[in-house]
């Protein structure tokens, strides 16, 4: 009777998971047959199917008018967020570690001060910041984005990791710490292993964000060889000449494969995390 | 606290001290890269700043206007709220349940887990705001599967009542990233908990409502927050779809902050308004680190 | 820990240390930078250009800093804030005046006779398009009207004559029985970013003969009363049927050549710059199409339209290659060989002799070139500036949209329209 009853309430689970998946994924769904339509069929027919299938959108997008290809900002782009992406997660948890595991003192001063600098919207802080790094001759370079990242000027991130740090039992580290070891050895060795899945998901969001970002490479990037693929995609989108939807599309979805991929392989920190439950509390 | 009081005595001070070593990577950013931009904003506030001429002060001058001249702020203000109330909400609520469905162990979890993240990796992109438009407009898909079934045609993105809450649906579809933290909360609850649990016969709402979630609380507490602050200050999704419009429905403050400071010139004035943004979300932040004393459990 | 904190700080001293050394100061050796945006056609020719120069002039070399639509004003801004901006910059022809009232960031061609050539372009139009306080800071980069485009085959479904000239009070009349004689056609596709340009602004130039907003005196061109009645105008024409509802074409404010009424031949007339009248024409395969004269009422002071440029050229003050930058320019507008690589990729071409060599190949569309002679007949005059400033527009589309959307009768929204409007001239 249990595994009848078990059956049947996974069957519930995988029928609610395919509707929500469905409403989810139509959307993107529509994205990709629309890199096969003309500018008409996706705005004129309610068609879901395209009239023809041809790969020209994706061929044409990939090459672009510029002067250089998208294999080339494809590279840029990874050039730009990888280190990002390391320096971030190291500086940003070892940070997480002072925050969430000692206490001395204007702790709760200091940290009230790094969750407020999140509370400053972009539009108001770019002008002097653009000042600053042209003053320290970082414009036009990835510098602007890697030096914020090594000294832990990402906030969300801080916070995140002391959030999940905070929910690791405390006798972990502190016996550990008591039987003499070094405070930088209890982290690695003890709290990294558990912050696993938290690490895993701050990667992915700052390899995201920078993977986006417009506004800030926008305006820190000049030079067509430095763009990375936020800009690439709109270089040749125009509002006042015609712009070819479908390359559009084409290339928007060809951008986050990358992400995909790296979303998908990235799972097995998930599961891995499970290895948490061979620590007793 | 029981553990920590074993602590040698010195060990004790010296270990606070080891804590501000670890800070100081940030507090060196902070001083570096933040602190002026910050400190130059406030005072830009009392300015009247183009960014071309150096800024000129003018006391509350800025201030003042927001609240008596310019028939946007309080619009914007509203609008911003109201986005703020529909998406949280709605996003921290829809991740944790998708991500409780998610973290059971069925065949082809992590496909699906990766569907159900897909919308998130397009974010504000160009191709989104297409999208968008297609799907809602007057004789899109929306409206022709809701004539399937018999409901009369919504004018989404036309109409000023409906324009706002369009904007929203899209931002709730891109729940994914609260959904990723809240997975990854679940993996670090101890199963030696729920094993403990499931001895004592403990029912399954018992077992969310005393082990899960305040297992998860302190990350369900960092998506609140973060999603608060986020939603306050977001322009993208209005600005790429509506442009604020149908009759400023959608002009968000961050559309209309990102107008004055960058269209109109005026950043001594977008200054000010962002300067009361922060007070906004500064008191809503504070508030609620003062109720998380009670619902978030911390191990200390 | 602290030993991690002092590599830290070395890495970032080492870091900055190197790029404060290799860092690239404007240097003036013979390098230049050239930030547009453009769809692809523009971008390859562009590119084209200067490659050709470059191959001509081997001690130059030109980096090409292409760039997107949106965001452009925003980087420029910041850049000329910063004393960052590139040698040459196209510009956006809404921010230059602005610009230009707030430093002196462009270089006055006027001053380098001997090196850039003014003789093909109209004496008059570089008068009012470029020439700001007698200095001429800006270079225009073609010729374009407003252009009204009429869907042949909907004027013939609902019996439009396309000959007769159009008055405010024939579109309003004709557009209403129009859409009741076939409820599934309008008259004309807009938005309301096309009506403060299209209507509104022409309307009250028509009636008073005065800028929206007077540069000189700092005053409105125009009475409370007259805007009542451009707005009732409006209003009236949303009532009536001419416009499609508001609630149902906002979805493709700023692009009506995607609307799928206008796609599937449901107006029989939409509006459009002359430079980018190509996109609704584009938007209807195998359609064809007739270019007819802008609505002028019975009674006006004078035509209130008028052609202006689409986009600017201009050589950055700060630059260490000013001349070197006029030179490259020059050769963009003057050179036979750039002007026929260009032809018309920033619209019309603004010299005579580029026109001439797109007029021999035929590359210009009939229907365009119609529509850019009814507008170079148009004796309005241009009102950029105040009238046309990010801020005012937004008043101006305020107005309209609270108008369409029923929000606000059009006394009222006049009212909020003086009051801000008054406000913004204070401020000026």
């Amino acid at each position: 009777m249990v595994t009848t009853h078990k059956g049947i309430k996974s069957t519930i689970m995988y029928i609610i998971l395919v509707i929500v998946g469905v409403v989810m994924l139509f959307p993107v769904f529509w994205m990709l047959l629309a890199c096969f339509k003309t500018n008409n069929e996706i705005f004129g027919s309610l068609k879901l199917l395209p009239s023809s299938w041809s790969f020209e959108a994706f061929a044409k997008g990939w090459e672009t008018t510029g002067t250089f290809t998208y294999a080339r900002y494809f590279s840029n782009t990874f050039l730009l967020v990888i280190p990002t992406v390391l320096f971030t997660i190291v500086s940003c948890s070892l940070v997480a570690y002072g925050f969430a595991r000692f206490d001395f003192k204007g702790k709760n001063v200091l940290f009230m001060i790094l969750i407020a600098t999140l509370m400053l919207p972009n539009s108001v802080i770019i002008i002097p910041r653009y000042a600053l790094f042209n003053k320290l001759h970082w414009l036009d370079s990835y510098m602007t984005f890697w030096m914020p990242a090594l000294f832990a000027c990402y906030p969300f991130f801080v916070f995140m990791m002391v959030q999940f740090l905070r929910g690791i039992p405390r006798d972990l580290d502190e016996s550990a710490y008591m039987d003499g070891c070094s405070s930088m050895r209890c982290f690695v060795q003890i709290l990294l292993p558990l912050l696993k899945p938290a690490l895993f998901s701050a990667s992915l969001f700052q390899f995201l964000w920078t993977w986006n970002d417009f506004f800030n490479t926008n305006i820190y990037i000049n030079s067509n060889s430095k763009f990375p693929l936020s800009l690439a995609l709109r270089m040749s989108i125009d509002t006042t000449s015609s712009i070819q939807w479908n390359q559009v599309m084409a290339m928007g979805l060809v951008s986050i494969l990358p992400l995909i991929i790296l979303f998908f392989a990235g799972q097995r920190y998930f599961v891995e995390g499970i290895a948490t439950t061979g620590m007793k509390n | 606290m029981a553990s920590t009081k074993a602590l040698k005595k010195g060990g004790w001070h010296k270990r606070n001290r080891t804590g501000l070593y670890y800070v100081s990577i940030w507090l060196i950013g902070f001083a570096l890269f933040q602190l002026y931009p910050f400190l130059t904003s406030l005072y830009y506030s009392f300015t009247d700043y183009s960014i071309f001429n150096s800024p000129k002060f003018i006391g509350f001058s800025n201030y003042v206007r927001l609240f008596t001249i310019d028939p946007d702020f309080m619009n914007s203000m509203k609008v911003t709220l109201q986005y703020t109330f529909i998406t949280v909400p709605g996003k921290v609520i829809l991740a944790l349940l998708i991500a409780l469905l998610l973290n059971k162990k069925l065949k082809g979890v992590n496909y699906v887990r990766t569907i159900y993240y897909i919308p998130s990796l397009l974010s504000g992109s160009v191709a989104v705001s297409i999208l968008w438009k297609v799907l809602f407009m007057d004789d899109g898909f929306i409206n022709s599967l809701l004539s399937a079934i018999h409901i009369p045609a919504v004018p989404w993105l036309g109409s000023t009542h409906t324009a706002l809450l369009t904007i929203c649906l899209l931002e709730i579809w891109q729940f994914g990233s609260s959904m990723v933290l809240f997975l990854s909360a679940l993996k670090q609850v101890p199963v030696s908990l729920y094993e403990a649990a499931l001895i004592d016969g403990a029912k399954k709402g018992t077992v969310f409502f005393k082990i899960t979630f305040p297992m998860i609380s302190s990350v369900a507490f960092f998506n609140i927050i973060m999603q608060l602050i986020q939603a306050l200050q977001n322009f993208t999704s209005a600005f790429v779809v509506t442009n604020g419009g149908p009759s400023k429905a959608t002009y968000v403050l961050g559309m209309k902050l990102y107008t004055d400071a960058f269209r109109n010139f005026n950043m001594g004035y977008a200054c000010a308004t962002s300067w009361i943004m922060f007070a906004m979300m500064l008191v809503m932040t504070l508030v609620l680190f003062a109720t998380s004393k009670k619902w978030v459990y911390y191990d200390n | 820990m602290k030993k991690a904190l002092l590599v830290m700080l070395s890495v970032l001293l080492a870091v900055s240390a190197v790029f404060a050394g290799g860092a690239k100061e404007g240097s003036s050796d013979g390098s230049l930078r050239f930030m547009w945006w453009g769809g692809d056609a523009r971008n390859a020719a562009t590119v084209d250009v200067i490659n050709k120069y470059m191959e001509e002039n081997p001690e130059i070399s030109i980096a090409a800093e292409i760039n997107s639509d949106s965001g452009y004003v925003d980087k420029v801004a910041v850049m000329l804030a910063s004393g960052t901006a590139p040698d040459i910059m196209q510009q956006n022809v809404d921010a230059v005046p602005d610009f230009v009232s707030r430093g002196d960031f462009f270089v006055d061609f006027n001053q380098y006779p001997e090196l850039f050539d003014t003789s093909a372009f109209d004496a008059n139009f570089l008068k009012n398009f470029g020439t700001f306080d007698g200095k001429l800071l800006a270079i225009p980069t073609g010729i374009s009207g407003l252009a009204m485009i009429a869907n042949n085959e909907a004027a013939e479904a609902c019996g439009i004559d396309l000959t007769k000239q159009i008055t405010w009070d024939s579109m309003l009349a004709d557009g209403a029985k129009l859409h009741q004689e076939h409820p599934d056609y309008y008259y004309i596709n807009v938005d309301t970013k096309i009506l403060t340009e299209y209507v509104l602004r022409p309307y009250l130039r028509q009636m008073t003969g005065n800028k929206f907003l007077v540069d000189e005196t700092k005053e409105l061109g125009f009475t409370r009363d007259q805007l009542v009645e451009a707005l009732s105008y409006i209003d009236q024409c949303y009532k009536q049927g001419v416009f499609q509802p508001a609630q149902e074409s906002a979805t493709f404010k700023q692009q009506t050549q995607n609307n799928p009424l206008w796609i599937n031949g449901k107006f029989v007339f939409g509006w459009a710059a002359s430079s980018n009248a190509n996109l609704l024409m584009e938007a209807i395969p195998g359609g064809s199409f007739t270019a007819v004269k802008m609505p002028l009422a019975e009674d006006r002071v004078n035509d209130g339209y008028f052609v202006d440029t689409p986009q600017y050229m201009t050589v950055y003050s700060k630059s260490k290659n000013v001349e070197e930058a006029i030179k490259f320019l020059n050769y963009f507008y003057n050179n036979p060989e750039a002007q026929s690589i260009l032809k018309d990729v920033r619209s019309v071409p603004p010299t005579s002799t580029a026109r001439q060599i797109c007029a021999d190949n035929g590359i210009l569309d009939p229907v365009i070139m119609q529509a850019v002679d009814y507008a170079q007949g148009m004796n309005g005059t241009s009102d950029k500036g105040f009238s046309t400033a990010p801020e005012v527009i937004q008043i101006q589309e305020d107005a309209i949209e609270s108008v369409a959307y029923g929000t606000a009768t059009p006394e009222q929204a006049a009212d909020r329209a003086i009051t801000l409007l008054e406000d913004y001239l204070s401020r000026q």
